[in-house]
């Protein structure tokens, strides 16, 4: 191992140089972790004011994660003017690329139609007339690490909200 | 892949961890201490199987613990600067009935921590009976009591 040193009568291997460095390694270890722990408090590992995000195009606002972890809750969530609906049904889609990459626990309120197509999923929701804006929330799990893309939008109109998501793992 | 990459990934990290936090964290002087080894087991153990409960995956992750902790076994043997670098190095805390203050500090080791090993290894009531007290590597103290003259 290590030489021993011998003070007075005892053989030890003490390296106090070493020791002096070890202990500075140990405040600055203190140190970052203090920084992490706060930063992972103001959300920037997900569920937090950092990670919350919005966006917003017309009539259509999305609220997602913009920070997560591997295979731990996240929520997707659309709120639609009332003018959106026509004859009590709208449709929002979401990109296939996203939902592949995600598992979807939960959808609420359910939809009433869900359709296949080649880029994009189809929910079509029956929705009673109102004047207040309506809400859908997706409850999704991340199957994926790393920087995932996304795009949704509400079928009428023709334009598409794009977000990113970094996923911890 | 992943069982041997995430535990390859939990073991570098608890061993980062457990440098940073000091030599008298691992030592479990108190009853908490222990309860909190207990549940930074229960921790890693989720990070470790994920959604995988099944016996290849223990097997795998076991192996992989094993394996590195051998590795670096092996690789200390060779470097002695890796030796000082994950296992520490012991420091004298007690010289001659002594205490040495600054560094008892340093190791947030106090007085009573001493005795209290002092009584229960050697017997000795007082710390001018010491000779030396060393903390050792692996957080726990030693004592060498004085020759009886």
């Amino acid at each position: 191992m290590t030489d021993q040193k011998q003070i007075g009568s005892l053989e030890l291997s003490e390296d106090m140089q070493f020791q002096e460095s070890e202990w500075k390694f140990e405040r600055a270890g203190w140190v970052t972790g203090l920084i992490v722990l706060l930063l992972a408090l103001a959300g920037l590992f997900g569920s937090g004011p950092l990670s919350n995000a919005a966006a917003q195009d017309d009539g259509l606002l999305v609220r997602y994660d913009r920070f997560t972890r591997f295979q731990a809750q996240s929520q997707l969530e659309f709120e639609l003017e009332p003018d959106l609906i026509s004859e009590g049904r709208v449709s929002i889609w979401v990109s296939r690329q996203f939902l592949e990459m995600n598992q979807i626990e939960q959808i609420s309120p359910q939809p009433e139609n869900v359709q296949l197509l080649s880029d994009r999923i189809r929910y079509e929701f029956q929705i009673a007339e109102t004047d207040q804006p309506v809400g859908v929330q997706f409850r999704i799990t991340p199957e994926r690490i790393g920087l995932i893309q996304g795009s949704a939008g509400e079928e009428s109109q023709n334009r598409a909200i794009v977000f990113h998501q970094f996923v911890f793992p | 892949m992943e069982s041997v990459l995430r535990s390859v990934a939990v073991y570098f990290f608890l061993l980062l961890i457990f440098r940073i936090s000091g030599k008298r964290s691992l030592a479990q002087i108190t009853t908490f201490d222990f309860v909190l080894l207990l549940i930074i087991g229960e921790a890693t153990q989720q990070a470790l199987l994920g959604d995988d409960f099944s016996i290849t995956n223990a097997y795998l992750v076991i192996l992989t613990l094993i394996g590195v902790d051998i590795a670096i076994s092996l690789l200390k043997g060779h470097f002695p600067k890796l030796d000082k670098l994950v296992d520490s190095v012991p420091i004298l805390l007690v010289d001659n009935g002594k205490p040495l203050k600054e560094r008892m500090d340093h190791a947030r080791v106090d007085e009573y921590d001493i005795l209290s090993k002092a009584r229960e290894l050697q017997g000795l009531e007082r710390i001018d009976q010491i000779k030396y007290a060393v903390l050792e590597r692996s957080g726990g103290i030693t004592i060498i009591p004085k020759d009886q003259a």
